[in-house]
């Protein structure tokens, strides 16, 4: 007796349903997706605008602007090349082994007979420049101040200055000459007084 | 999927229905500076979004600006752009041939062979990456706080035609010293495991490389041999690399600068928490530098030029030139959006530019 009372209850709706219709205001479900959102903040975006501000960018990345104090002696330093590990560097043989502890040194060496030789140089003044150029030779020169597609006199192989190596050969003072032989650098430093003078003396002279 | 959604009821009143498998197939036309479109699958986006119920107290207040809590969240967004070229000074994502006085000059190597000599037979190739912070481009600081899309000017971070590492190989040796010291036997015998531990954690759907701790141990893999690139090896030195394809050559180029750039400048922040970083928490809080090597679950990259390809883990197989087929390209420039991840706490998240410690 219970169950088809449930069972009447259960089926009333069935009969009872009527349209009440539609009262008051009405609003329209509007959806905004993300991929919408994304599409319309892109049209807006002023392309011509960023286009030349890529430009501009590139534009200046052939003229370094880092500054750095002249050397006021000639000198040379010759050291062992290396860098200090700053995490736990694991072992590539034993993932679980530590190969480098943190604060060790990590000595970095180039193969027998390998030979490199680069320059750090500031080209705000062109006959200094030359000047350091004569001294220097043949090398791989990165330059400061100065945009590299007009220093065509320093050879083949020139490039703007790059932070990311005045850092990683700890370079503190302009004119320097590098040379890496298996794990020692040899740093040559020119004295801007003396090259000056010489610069002088050939106007001078002329 | 369900905190997704409240989170951004709740904070921005902005409805939407379905973030699933809609999105998932759909395409976009997607901005390129030149005015060349291109179909970007941004889905990827909120495939990768996640916010948990851990609320974080512990990051740093510096001013009143900072939140004082906040959710660990984890996004991705695309940040960089990287273009593979045949040509010197080709500028393929803007569709530009730089004309550069000095250009006729040969570049001499090491060797005294010329990179033009080695172009047609070995593979010598130059590569530009694009800083391309799109979302914080389009969005400003609208949801600053709750996603801290990557911030930063529209600026080029790498030419490796002004970039002595990039013409003359030793020069990446002293540069990464540390990478030049995995270069051993041994090395190449991880390449093994990186390989495997990569392509697996390629196939997982990107709800469970976050979620399922079989993934963790793929993604653990993949950064403590940070200079194996998966499956193609020892990360490439120099802007050369010995693939015949030029699509692979693209990703592995790619992915070697990254590496240096991430070794010698502080420009590419860690923000994802890692095996490699200790799993610090300060990257809930905000971006760090270092310690030395790239995290390489960190990025993945997309092609998106000749033609849209998928987000693929950086020593994945790449798509080959049979993607391509259909194409009338050669594949030669390549251009690649790459994704970069973020562990953040949402809300309390120090956002800030690349240069912030």
């Amino acid at each position: 007796m219970k169950h088809w009372f449930f069972l009447l209850l259960l089926s009333l709706p069935l009969f009872g349903y009527t349209d009440l219709g539609i009262h008051g205001h009405t609003y329209e479900i509007k959806e905004q997706n993300i991929k919408e959102l994304i599409e319309r903040r892109l049209l807006k975006l002023d392309r011509n605008k960023l286009k030349q501000d890529y430009l501009n960018a590139i534009e200046k990345a052939f003229t370094s602007e880092i500054s750095l104090p002249p050397a006021m002696r000639d000198y040379t330093v010759r050291y062992q090349d290396f860098v200090i590990a700053s995490y736990d560097v694991p072992d590539p043989a034993h993932p679980n082994n530590i190969l480098y502890p943190k604060g060790s040194k990590i000595v970095s060496s180039l193969p027998e007979g390998a030979v490199l030789k680069m320059c750090f140089v500031d080209g705000s003044d062109m006959d200094l420049l030359h000047e350091v150029h004569e001294e220097f030779g043949e090398c791989d020169y990165l330059v400061t101040k100065a945009d590299i597609r007009k220093l065509s006199f320093l050879g083949n192989s020139i490039y703007p200055m790059n932070i990311a190596y005045v850092r990683r050969f700890k370079i503190d003072k302009l004119p320097v000459r590098l040379v890496m032989q298996k794990d020692t650098i040899e740093k040559t430093y020119l004295n801007i007084g003396r090259l000056k003078k010489e610069v002088w003396e050939k106007k001078n002279a002329r | 999927m369900h905190a997704r959604v409240f989170v951004f009821l709740l904070f921005f009143n902005v409805v939407f229905a379905d973030i699933g498998t809609t999105l998932t197939q759909s395409k976009m036309s997607a901005f390129v500076p030149s005015g060349m479109l291109t179909d970007i699958d941004f889905s990827r986006f909120w495939e990768e979004f996640r916010v948990d119920g851990h609320i974080r107290l512990d990051c740093g207040v510096d001013d009143l600006r900072d939140g004082l809590i906040g959710f660990d969240a984890y996004m991705t967004e695309p940040t960089l752009i990287a273009e593979i070229t045949r040509e010197r000074f080709r500028l393929e994502f803007m569709q530009i041939d730089l004309k550069v006085d000095n250009d006729e000059k040969k570049q001499i190597l090491q060797t005294g062979r010329t990179r033009e000599d080695d172009a047609g037979t070995k593979g010598w190739l130059y590569n530009h990456i694009y800083q391309f912070p799109l979302l914080s481009m389009i969005f400003k600081d609208n949801f600053n706080g709750a996603f801290c899309f990557e911030q930063g000017t529209t600026g080029i971070v790498y030419m490796s035609e002004l970039d002595p590492s990039a013409n003359i190989d030793l020069y990446r040796l002293k540069m990464m010293p540390l990478l030049a010291s995995m270069l051993t036997e041994q090395g190449l015998i991880n390449s093994i495991a990186s390989c495997i531990s990569t392509e697996l954690y390629n196939s997982l759907d990107p709800g469970e490389q976050r979620d399922s701790g079989t993934a963790k141990i793929y993604r653990d893999m993949m950064d403590t041999f940070f200079y194996v690139n998966g499956c193609k090896g020892l990360i490439p030195v120099g802007d050369y690399s010995n693939s015949p394809d030029p699509l692979a050559n693209a990703f592995n180029v790619s992915l070697g600068n990254m590496h240096l750039m991430s070794s010698t400048s502080p420009l590419l922040k860690q923000t994802v928490r890692s095996v490699v970083n200790n799993y610090s928490d300060e990257r809930w809080c905000k971006p760090k530098t270092g310690p030395v090597p790239m995290i390489m679950s960190q990025y993945n990259a997309q092609i998106v030029r000749p033609r849209v390809g998928k987000v693929k883990e950086n020593g994945t197989t790449p798509p080959n030139s049979t993607f391509l087929k259909n194409d009338a390209t050669t594949g030669d420039n390549t251009v690649l959006l790459i994704w970069q991840r973020r562990d953040y706490s949402m809300f309390a998240y120090k956002c800030g530019k690349r240069t912030q410690e």
